[in-house]
């Protein structure tokens, strides 16, 4: 009897076991997968963000209760640009797993139009309360196609002419001079050419190698010097991409002349590694000029092991001056933003990701340690960004910043562009070829989505 | 039978004979990065001959090919068949093993090889001998003649085909006949023109007709050594193909640019199998099999 | 019987001459050769090199990416076994289909068979390379982009066409008399291939193995064309992305990590010189 008894219960209590047991099984786990790109390594943060606001979302479903869990899976790519544009288009193609993107916003141009990306405009809606009104007005233009809200900001910069104030001392400048010299460069009273003359005076007085370095591989830095010049790629009305060619061969002579005429910049420059590139502005200090970005900051400190304490006695940062006397100083910036393939399942739940991943302290963290400015107004307060003095220094940049367009040929433009600088610079296209040039391939290649003026 | 043959013949089908068909039809449409089917007749073949590129490319794919053979691949190759045969088995055997090295080396460390060679600072090979023998400042040849660094480094790997057949052709060559040259009083020149190179005519003409093809689609090293550049200066045809299509994503002209290529391919290797005698190669089988 | 010929010591005098400038010349311009290889393993391991070619002094730290990843690259082992495994896949296909298909041609008589040595040349004077772009929409569809399948299946059959002829060389040179000795005995088709004929084309197989797995080894256009994520790269790859990013900054690394690359060929080379005589080129004799 007694043993009987004692099977029974045993039997119980395994049945009770057993179902415990499933009923604490039936998490259910939600994956969302998500891609992001430095290149640049300070800026992993794109894909910890994320993953911090999947941590920070599992525990309010927690703490109500719920069995739901999130697991978000993200990637970091530190290689290129290009390679990361091309695995994007196959995983669009191919319809692979993937719910978050992070990219430039000139590609929501064309990945909107090409319906590889979903508007969101109805989740930003849901969860503006969330956050999302506080981020600043104007990053949202980068956001938008034909109207449309596709992405959310992730974080903005601007481009900054880096000066090697040190060198400029070894030629007998003083504080008050260097001071004054970024001033002129942003009343726009001092011009292009004026920079010219001086980086070709600290070569002369042997302090430097170069004049000016620029950027080796492409992107959209150099368009600072078609700002310079009022050059336009863009109409806002028509919204097509505009090549005006009177204006253009200006900037291209300029081009053209910096390698080959003036000789601030070396005729190799575009196709130098960017190894190179760091190691001859940051390191060795062997070019004055430099147009580079504020992150780059983040980038020495990281590489040589440098202090701000160091990086503000090498460098003074101005905007890039403009091509005549009175003109106005320019700066590009570039924000990265997330978007939502389409092949996503979850397409509210990423929203809502990215919203927590916008959080005013998770984006100082990153805005801090990979020299980004602030997307939002609270980030400004947050103790870590204050602190930073090289990102408060700059953060006045914005106001004269400008963007690129998002248009969905932007790319094929750049690319056209790019390769008749690389012909300009290696003196090998002369600047009234460049523009013959570039005028018949945009034809040739954008047809009618682009006007050749 | 058909077991023996199946598998050859199912992979050759899809990835040889399929593709070439594809490429024809794929060349009539302007396929880019959405991959979408839109025909647009022989549009890309008129912007072919209309695309101001082109005669750049056809120049550089013309200079790059007859140098290349020349010197390297027909001129080099012969001296070196020439002169490994005429010194000790050993000795030449030794210089021809050095002369495979670039053939069998990975391309990409090979590229790296010549990359060092021509750097533009006083560190790379080319320069220091500059400056050693001649006392001359260091060159940027990348900049200067970047035509000269990929026919250098295409020769060299190009050599040793001929060189492998040349040598094996001088070898079969019977011994009397070079004996007989060398008694008569004949300088090694003598030997070399009057008895040696009438003899290996037919391998002479079949390296200068398939190694020309060869060049004529070769681009690998061009790419990693010198990507086209500075400025299109060395972009040759197979390149600009490849350009084309996977930087530009421009899928249907780069077709139409693959099918002059093809075409020129098919016709040599008709040309070949008519004039080489390759019917001599097709010997009837030893076993009568009705499978 | 040879005959008798006599030079006169002049003429003896003249050749030794001859030969000695022959090698000089030789020398000369086999040197690019020599250096350049001479630097690459000579820069791996040294810190630095005067006038390019004399090295300071030694040191391992070249080879730090053996042991620890290089930012931004995926780590050096799995792109060595992504290597691997593209080389082995590729002489394990390609000597299977001809070892298969050499043996058709050699021995088969049918209709088709001479159409099919012809297309075989035709094949191989044909540049593969003419056919990326078709190949890409090939290999997209069939969802083989990015995937060390799809490089391995189209490497194998674009070089296929060569394997076979290379085996129907060796096939050629074995007697029917064995196989006739085997079918009387007893033996179907395929025994008599599998048992007897194969074990005797043994050098033929090596040959095709070998030439299959260092071409898989170096294979770059492919996996640079149709290779997109940083996971599935070869080694091929990761080196020119090395030498595009560390270019004049660091050629120690270059070199290391391209010596490492080339550590099969180099191995090919020390060992396996008198295989290559044993290739059979038929249809050379001048």
């Amino acid at each position: 009897m007694k043993k009987r008894y004692l099977s029974m219960v045993l039997i119980g209590i395994f049945i009770v076991g057993i179902m415990g047991v499933t009923a604490m099984a039936e998490v259910k786990k939600i994956t969302i997968t998500a891609w992001t790109i430095g290149p640049d390594n300070p800026s992993y943060n794109r894909k910890e963000n994320l993953i911090k606001a999947g941590k920070r979302l599992n525990e309010i479903l927690k703490a109500a209760g719920c069995n739901i869990r999130v697991q978000v899976k993200a990637t970091f790519d530190t290689t290129n640009w290009e390679s990361y544009k091309k695995r994007a288009l196959m995983a669009f193609k191919t319809g692979k797993e993937l719910d978050i993107i992070a990219s430039g916003h000139e590609d929501l141009g064309t990945w909107a139009s090409a319906g590889y990306v979903i508007p969101i405009g109805r989740y930003v809606k849901e969860f503006w309360n969330l956050g999302l009104y506080d981020i600043y007005k104007p990053l949202w233009n980068a956001c938008k196609y034909k109207g449309k809200i596709y992405a959310i900001p992730q974080d903005t910069e601007a481009r900054p002419l880096y000066i090697r104030k040190d060198k400029l001392k070894e030629m007998g400048w003083t504080d008050k001079q260097i001071r004054e010299l970024v001033k002129k460069f942003n009343d726009g009273e001092y011009t292009i050419y004026d920079m010219v003359k001086i980086a070709q005076k600290a070569q002369k007085a042997g302090v430097v190698k170069y004049g000016l370095i620029h950027r080796p591989k492409i992107g959209v830095d150099y368009y600072q010097i078609w700002n310079a010049f009022n050059d336009p790629i863009y109409d806002p009305k028509t919204g097509k991409l505009v090549f005006n060619k009177k204006k253009t061969l200006k900037v291209f002579k300029f081009i053209y002349d910096l390698t080959n005429t003036y000789k601030v910049t070396p005729k190799s420059m575009i196709g130098t590694p960017w190894n190179s590139v760091h190691k001859i502005v940051a390191k060795d200090g062997e070019a004055l000029f430099y147009m580079g970005g504020t992150w780059n900051v983040a980038e020495w400190e990281n590489k040589f092991h440098y202090k701000y304490k160091d990086i503000k006695r090498m460098f003074a940062e101005s905007l890039f001056p403009p091509a005549k006397k009175g003109g106005k100083p320019n700066t590009i910036s570039h924000p990265i933003v997330y978007m939502v393939p389409k092949q996503s399942k979850h397409p509210r739940l990423a929203v809502l990701l990215i919203t927590l991943a916008s959080a005013a302290d998770l984006n100082a963290i990153h805005a801090v340690t990979s020299g980004h400015l602030a997307i939002r107004h609270e980030e400004t307060a947050v103790p870590m960004y204050k602190k930073n003095k090289f990102l408060a220094s700059v953060t006045y940049m914005l106001n004269h910043t400008r963007f690129i367009p998002n248009n969905p040929r932007f790319n094929e433009y750049n690319r056209i562009i790019f390769q008749a600088m690389t012909g300009l610079e290696a003196g090998k296209f002369k600047p009234k070829f460049a523009v013959d040039y570039v005028a018949k391939r945009l034809k040739t290649l954008l047809k009618n989505d682009v006007e050749i003026r | 039978m058909l077991f023996f043959l199946l598998p050859s013949v199912i992979l050759v089908t899809i990835f040889f004979a399929l593709p070439v068909v594809l490429t024809g039809v794929l060349s009539f449409t302007g396929m880019d990065y959405s991959f979408k089917w839109n025909f647009v007749g022989i549009q890309n073949y008129i912007d072919m001959i209309g695309d101001f590129m082109i005669s750049t490319v056809v120049k550089n794919t013309f200079v790059y090919v007859f140098f290349t053979l020349l010197i390297f691949n027909l001129g080099t190759a012969l001296l070196l068949a020439l002169f490994t045969t005429t010194v000790s088995d050993r000795i030449g055997g030794f210089f021809r093993t050095i002369w495979m090295l670039p053939r069998l080396t990975p391309s990409v460390v090979y590229g790296l090889l010549w990359i060092w060679a021509f750097d533009p600072t006083d560190y790379g090979l080319v320069n220091i001998a500059r400056k050693l023998l001649f006392g001359l400042p260091p060159q940027n040849w990348l900049q200067s003649d970047p035509m000269l660094i990929i026919v250098v480094a295409n020769g060299f790997v190009g050599a040793s085909f001929g060189m492998i057949l040349f040598t094996s052709a001088i070898k079969s060559i019977p011994k009397d006949y070079l004996y007989a040259a060398r008694v008569d009083g004949g300088s090694w020149f003598f030997t070399v023109r009057k008895v040696i190179l009438p003899m290996i005519k037919w391998q002479i003409l079949f390296v200068t007709a398939y190694q020309t093809l060869s060049l004529l689609t070769s681009f690998e090293y061009i790419y990693i050594i010198t990507d086209g550049g500075p400025a299109f200066s060395t972009e040759v045809w197979a390149l600009y193909t490849y350009h084309s299509a996977f930087q530009d994503f421009r899928f249907g002209y780069g077709a139409a640019l693959s099918m002059v290529l093809v075409g020129i391919g098919v016709v040599s290797a008709l040309l070949y199998l008519k004039f080489f005698r390759f019917r001599e190669m097709i010997k009837e089988p030893r076993i009568e099999v009705d499978s | 019987m040879m005959k008798e010929y006599r030079l006169t010591f002049w003429q003896m005098k003249k050749e030794k001459i001859t030969k000695a400038v022959i090698i000089s010349i030789l020398i000369v311009i086999t040197l690019p050769i020599m250096l350049t290889y001479a630097w690459l393993i000579l820069a791996s391991f040294s810190t630095d090199m005067k006038y390019g070619i004399i090295p300071v002094k030694f040191t391992l730290h070249n080879w730090r990416f053996l042991w620890k990843s290089i930012e931004g690259y995926p780590p050096i082992w799995r792109v060595f076994f992504n290597t691997l495994v593209l080389a082995l896949s590729v002489m394990g296909l390609e000597v299977f289909a001809t070892i298969l298909g050499g043996y058709a041609l050699s021995r088969f008589k049918f209709r088709l068979r001479e159409t099919l040595l012809k297309t075989v040349l035709v094949i191989h004077a044909f540049p593969s390379i003419s056919l990326l772009v078709a190949i890409y929409y090939i290999l997209k569809i069939t969802g083989l982009i990015d995937t060390l399948t799809g490089v391995i299946l189209l490497k194998a059959s674009l070089e296929i066409p060569w394997g076979i002829w290379i085996m129907k060389g060796f096939y050629d040179q074995i007697p029917w008399e064995v196989e006739f000795a085997g079918l009387v005995d007893g033996y179907s088709r395929i025994q008599v291939w599998w048992k007897v004929i194969l074990p005797l084309v043994k050098p033929g197989i090596a040959v095709a193995g070998i030439f299959s797995f260092l071409s898989g080894w170096s294979e770059f256009v492919f996996i640079n064309t149709f290779i997109l994520s940083q996971n599935t790269w070869t080694l091929s790859t990761y080196v020119k992305a090395i030498i595009g990013d560390f270019r004049f900054v660091d050629y120690g690394l270059l070199t290391s990590v391209s010596l490492f690359y080339i550590i099969p060929t180099i191995v090919f080379f020390v060992f396996a010189n008198k295989y290559l005589l044993r290739v059979n080129i038929t249809g050379t004799k001048g």
